[in-house]
């Protein structure tokens, strides 16, 4: 629960910034830092990583690259340390306390929702869309079920 | 990228809606921010037969209506006052009619130039436990504000 204002502190303590790397995630970070700045709080990064797909039988009979597991893990884990690096570097400029994490997960809204649980996080801040950008939908897919699920206030930014 | 220096904190009378104002408020005070609070008056609608005539007879006219929703308006508007008045933080009260509430919080929002929209994840439907309210969807849908969306 959000601290009563009597209580004397900062509403967030504690602020899960979840990053797809997408624009838009990239423009979130920065609304991430400057709250988190503003509030004295600490920010945890966290990228959530789709779980590896083994390949289906090509039955066109045709020759198709297939990733093999570790070389899925490896380009997915250089990814996500490419856009976590880029959170905690501006954290770090600003002075904000920043821990940065990626997490497997075929559900990227439950494993979201699980870290801030998990961390004692009290917020969250998260882009309004992620990698599918805005034409599809008028609120992205993941966001729109963090704030379904979540028990914690989310911040929505574009 | 600056701090958020102005907010807006839409209220529909309800505790949930309350609850988000307390919360904006103790942010506002953090941020050394400002506060706006509003309430939106959605336009009166006159109860129609199945042929689609309005009821000549109406127990309930235009200006009854706009009367009680103006009442309503100024509790709930007070209510967020008396909260921001707690943590010490500017606020004004503005109460917009003939708009859908999730219209009227974005037009407020452009006029009064606030950064950040602070509301309730729910306001007065019924499905609470289910989904996200749905002014508080329209208003993440089409707002270029950030919102936070407390519950």
């Amino acid at each position: 629960m959000p601290l009563d204002a009597a209580a004397g502190g900062p509403l967030f303590r504690h602020i899960l910034f979840p990053t797809d790397g997408s624009d838009i995630s990239q423009r979130a970070a920065r609304s991430a830092v400057m709250l988190a700045r503003s509030l004295g709080a600490r920010l945890t990064a966290l990228h959530v990583i789709p779980p590896y797909t083994p390949p289906l039988p090509d039955l066109s009979g045709g020759y198709t690259y297939v990733m093999t597991e570790t070389e899925y893990e490896r380009a997915v884990r250089a990814e996500a340390d490419q856009m976590l690096g880029a959170v905690t570097d501006s954290a770090a400029e600003a002075g904000v306390p920043c821990q940065a994490l990626s997490v497997v997960s075929g559900s990227p809204w439950d494993a979201i929702i699980r870290t801030a649980r998990e961390r004692g996080c009290d917020a969250i801040v998260m882009g309004s869309h992620g990698r599918k950008g805005v034409s599809g939908l008028l609120l992205g897919s993941e966001t729109t079920k963090v704030l379904t699920h979540c028990d914690i206030p989310v911040l929505v930014t574009r | 990228m600056k701090a958020y220096k102005h907010i807006l904190v839409p209220t529909d009378g309800t505790s949930l809606s309350l609850k988000a104002a307390k919360q904006a408020a103790s942010l506002a005070k953090d941020l050394k921010a400002k506060v706006t609070a509003v309430y939106v008056i959605p336009p009166w609608t006159p109860p129609m037969t199945d042929e689609g005539s309005a009821i000549a007879t109406l127990a309930f006219t235009e200006a009854q209506y706009r009367k009680d929703m103006e009442a309503r308006a100024s509790k709930a508007l007070d209510k967020v006052a008396v909260a921001a008045a707690g943590s010490k933080v500017e606020c004004d009260t503005l109460s917009i009619g003939g708009a859908q509430p999730w219209e009227g919080i974005l037009k407020a929002a452009r006029a009064k130039k606030c950064d950040l929209i602070v509301m309730a994840s729910h306001g007065r439907g019924a499905l609470r436990s289910l989904v996200l309210g749905s002014e508080t969807t329209k208003v993440l849908s089409h707002s270029r504000t950030p919102v936070l969306v407390c519950r």
